[in-house]
């Protein structure tokens, strides 16, 4: 029998440099993680240079206010603004200003400018951070064409920066891309809702959350357009943001909007918010809503409001379908002026379905371990 | 056909195979290639200090235990420091036979807790409930042994936030590990589930449950297991990520919706590899559903977990993970080029069944074919040398990659030597302990094709990297099935 080889065939051939070509390549990729693993080291030793000398003037600055600062390499300019940002992010408004003088100094205002333009998405990051820290007011309109483009981390972050620079001109600005934009992370929104404060946020946010909950109702009884739910979805977002204004803007909107809403989303919010014996209305209505989102919130403002006559409807929601629903309930029920551990014990006696039996006697255990 | 045509095309048959299988991993690592870098710009926000409030998803912590009362009181006491606006933790006792239970009643002042428990997911019978005094968001499940499957759906019954993170007692995790596997909830409503990345922690130094200073076993087969890790379910995962075609949330650590999982009834406790399966079945239900939805995944090292460190306990693993493998694909066949089904349904499942379930048969009869017809004077050296130098080569050059992408992004490990050592794991690997992986996973293949039925089995914990504990046996892992 005659039987090939390698070196016979012209694919084998083929093959044979094909596995040298993988093994070279393979010390090659080698080479450059060494390589990168070089480029590491020296630029931690860096790092660990640049903090000896700024670390202490930084650190210094938050103390006494000071300008004269060394001349500031090129190359450390990313070092410069990661630290200078981390001590912003950590301190209080006063030692910010101090930060501030010294970047000034620095000329980080035009550099962080310039850095708005480049391709590299963490430079923009670092240079729309800096400049909502800095409250430079010359990045308004690009910081306000980031905050209406993608991604959506760095035009949320756009958003607070602009917030930071002037908080009275930002919110009005923002809250329809606050109400609009799904893809900004929630606690990234309220976070740029507590940089501006209460103070700004509260009437123009309670407001706005009345408005878009109106224009979702003329929605919902006309339908135009392709995305009819989305008017809906945005009164839904302005109205969870409520519960950061202040309470007197916040709760008449709320009443307001909860009047005349039926959709479960706003509902379940807007229920989040009511405080008052003059909202038990609205609430005693909601506990008998089709979605459970809307009866846990009612259970609950009931827990905050609620009165004796209350107790037979909170009783019925004990047998809900929904968990949380029948907990919320039992808490409320427990919280309810005149209830005391007998009264529950003896509403718990009586129930012939065993989920709300079980439901109050986790409360009664919960009111124990009290 | 002649003899030598047969030779020639069942070689072929295995080149094609090798190069169908590093094509397909280099083309992960190119993908990962690129949403590491986006992933990596957009690091700087989270490295800043984080401002917490009530919009934050607040999350139930599932801790499955079974015979840990060695482990358990610190891996709690860690658990309860991360660094999270909101969190409970359920601690699930899988009827162990040890003293888990007591010693959890002594150290967190369990008070008997009458909980109007929900059986939404088929457990095994709870016996009781406890609660902590002094810990409020700690709550224990006392359960009949029923697997780990059986207690995290005994676990997300008893959760109360909408998301549910499930990970094994042992697991190391990071401080910062739930605020950044939260991070695709938040920013994509769609997502129902993430994953997060699994490092070994052989070699590493852990101080009071977390981990102090990563590093390198010593123990080659960990070692091996380090850059098989990286390969497989770092890079390899965040290559499907991208495409919405995650196949396994790890269950060492994985954070999910919880009402979606509910929906699909929770994790299956019929079959072994009930991580991969639960995915394969909300991929397979919600598409079914006609739901947008998504399953991500976050690259950074967000969970340590020990690996085996000898050959028993790493066989049995592996004869386990392949008998999983096939029941999830099994179990889910009805997803296997299903209209709409995308990514998942097209590509990444006949991937699995090809290269994944099917592979160790190609791999092992490539091997032996090639041998014995090599010693039957049917093929000549030069010709086995070229198959072994494909097998290997394109082996050796894939572990490489995933250094690379690893050095580009994480740089977990801080020494250079870490580096040689590395890259001598990667040659060294390739040279008889993937040919012996393939062996176990064959086997495991057989054993699922004659129906029996695969073992958890028991693994010691060493935990030599417990700085509390040096070298103490930290009793056995993985309940009885």
């Amino acid at each position: 029998l005659v039987f090939y080889s390698g070196s016979e065939t012209g694919l084998l051939r083929v093959i044979e440099w094909a596995g040298i070509a993988l093994f070279t390549l393979t010390l090659l990729l080698l080479l450059l993680v060494l390589l990168m693993r070089a480029r590491l080291i020296m630029r931690e030793r860096r790092w660990q240079r640049f903090l000896s000398v700024w670390q202490p003037i930084l650190m210094g600055s938050i103390e006494i206010a000071t300008s004269n600062v060394p001349r500031l390499a090129h190359r450390d300019l990313p070092n410069f603004l990661l630290l200078w940002n981390h001590l912003h992010e950590s301190l209080l408004d006063e030692s910010k200003d101090h930060l501030n003088q010294i970047a000034y100094a620095l000329s980080i205002n035009e550099v962080a400018l310039r850095m708005l333009g480049r391709r590299n998405l963490r430079d923009r990051l670092l240079a729309v951070i800096t400049l909502g820290q800095l409250r430079e007011p010359a990045a308004w309109n690009s910081l306000l064409t980031i905050a209406h483009g993608h991604p959506p981390l760095l035009s949320v972050t756009a958003a607070r920066s602009l917030v930071m620079i002037d908080p009275g001109k930002a919110i009005p600005e923002l809250l329809p891309l606050l109400a609009s934009r799904g893809d900004w992370p929630p606690p990234r929104v309220a976070d740029t809702l507590q940089t501006a404060g209460a103070d700004v946020i509260s009437d123009p946010i309670a407001r706005a959350a009345i408005a878009a909950s109106a224009s979702a109702l003329d929605q919902a009884e006309n339908p135009v357009g392709e995305d009819e739910a989305r008017p809906l979805r945005n009164a839904a977002r302005l109205v969870r943001y409520l519960n950061l204004a202040y309470n007197v803007s916040a709760v008449p909107a709320a009443r307001t909007i909860a009047r005349s809403s039926h959709n479960p989303e706003v509902l379940a919010a807007c229920l989040r918010l009511l405080n008052s014996a003059e909202d038990l209305e609205i609430v005693r209505r909601c506990l008998a809503h089709e979605a459970w989102p809307v009866r846990v919130q009612a259970a609950a403002a009931m827990g905050r409001i609620g009165e004796d006559q209350d107790a037979p409807g909170l009783i019925g929601l004990l047998s809900d379908k929904q968990w949380w629903v029948r907990y919320r309930a039992a808490q409320a029920l427990a919280r309810l002026p005149s209830m005391t551990v007998h009264r529950l014990k003896a509403i718990q006696t009586s129930q012939a379905n065993p989920f709300a039996r079980d439901m109050l006697a986790q409360i009664l255990a919960e009111i124990a371990l009290q | 056909m002649s003899v030598v045509n047969f030779i020639l095309g069942i070689e072929y048959v295995f080149l094609l195979y090798f190069l169908g299988l590093y094509a397909g991993y280099l083309g992960l690592n190119l993908i990962s290639l690129f949403t590491l870098s986006r992933y990596m710009q957009l690091h700087v926000l989270g490295d800043l200090p984080q401002r917490y409030s009530e919009f934050e998803l607040p999350i139930s912590l599932i801790v499955p235990a079974y015979n840990e009362q060695a482990l358990i009181v610190s891996s709690l006491r860690s658990l309860l420091q991360l660094n999270y606006s909101e969190f409970e933790l359920v601690v699930v006792n899988d009827g162990s036979k040890d003293e888990t239970l007591e010693v959890l009643k002594r150290e967190f002042e369990l008070a008997p807790f009458a909980e109007a428990y929900r059986n939404r997911l088929p457990s095994k019978p709870v016996r009781g409930i406890y609660l902590s005094t002094t810990h409020p968001n700690v709550r224990v499940i006392d359960k009949e042994n029923g697997g780990k499957a059986d207690s995290s759906n005994a676990g997300i019954n008893a959760a109360r936030y909408p998301l549910v993170c499930v990970i094994d007692s042992d697991s190391i995790l990071q401080r910062d590990s739930l605020q950044r596997a939260v991070q695709p909830f938040l920013e994509d409503p769609t997502t129902i589930g993430v994953g997060g990345s699994i490092r070994i922690a052989n070699g590493c130094q852990v101080r009071g449950g977390f981990l102090e200073c990563p590093g390198l076993p010593q123990n080659p087969l960990a070692l091996f297991q380090v850059v098989e890790y990286l390969r497989a379910f770092l890079f390899g995962r965040m290559g499907w990520a991208p495409l919405n075609a995650i196949q396994v949330v790890s269950g060492a650590f994985g954070l999910f919706h919880k009402e979606t999982v509910v929906s699909v009834g929770g994790y299956g406790t019929d079959n072994i590899g009930e991580d991969m399966e639960l995915v394969l079945r909300l991929h397979r239900t919600l598409i079914d559903r006609g739901v947008a939805y998504r399953i991500a995944f976050v690259p950074d090292p967000v969970c340590w977990t020990e690996a085996p460190e000898n050959l028993k306990v790493l066989r049995s693993q592996r004869v386990r993970w392949q008998h999983g493998l096939a029941d999830s694909l099994w179990l889910n066949r009805g997803l296997f080029f299903k209209r709409g089904s995308g990514v998942v349904g097209w590509v990444a499942l006949p991937f699995q069944l090809i290269f994944e379930w099917f592979g160790p048969i190609v791999e092992v009869f490539g091997y032996v074919f090639v041998i014995v017809t090599w010693l039957l004077g049917l093929l000549s050296f030069s010709s086995v040398l070229i198959f072994f130098l494909f097998a290997v080569g394109f082996g050796m050059l894939l572990s490489v990659t995933s250094l690379l992408l690893e050095e580009i992004s994480f740089h977990t490990y801080p020494k250079t030597q870490d580096i040689l050592k590395l890259f001598v794991a990667v040659i060294v690997e390739n040279l008889g302990y993937r040919q012996i992986n393939s062996w176990w996973r064959l086997k495991g293949v057989i054993e699922w094709l004659l129906g029996r039925k695969a073992q958890w089995g028991e693994m010691t914990r060493v935990a030599s990297w417990q700085a509390e504990v040096p070298g103490e046996q930290m009793g056995v892992r993985g309940p009885a099935k």
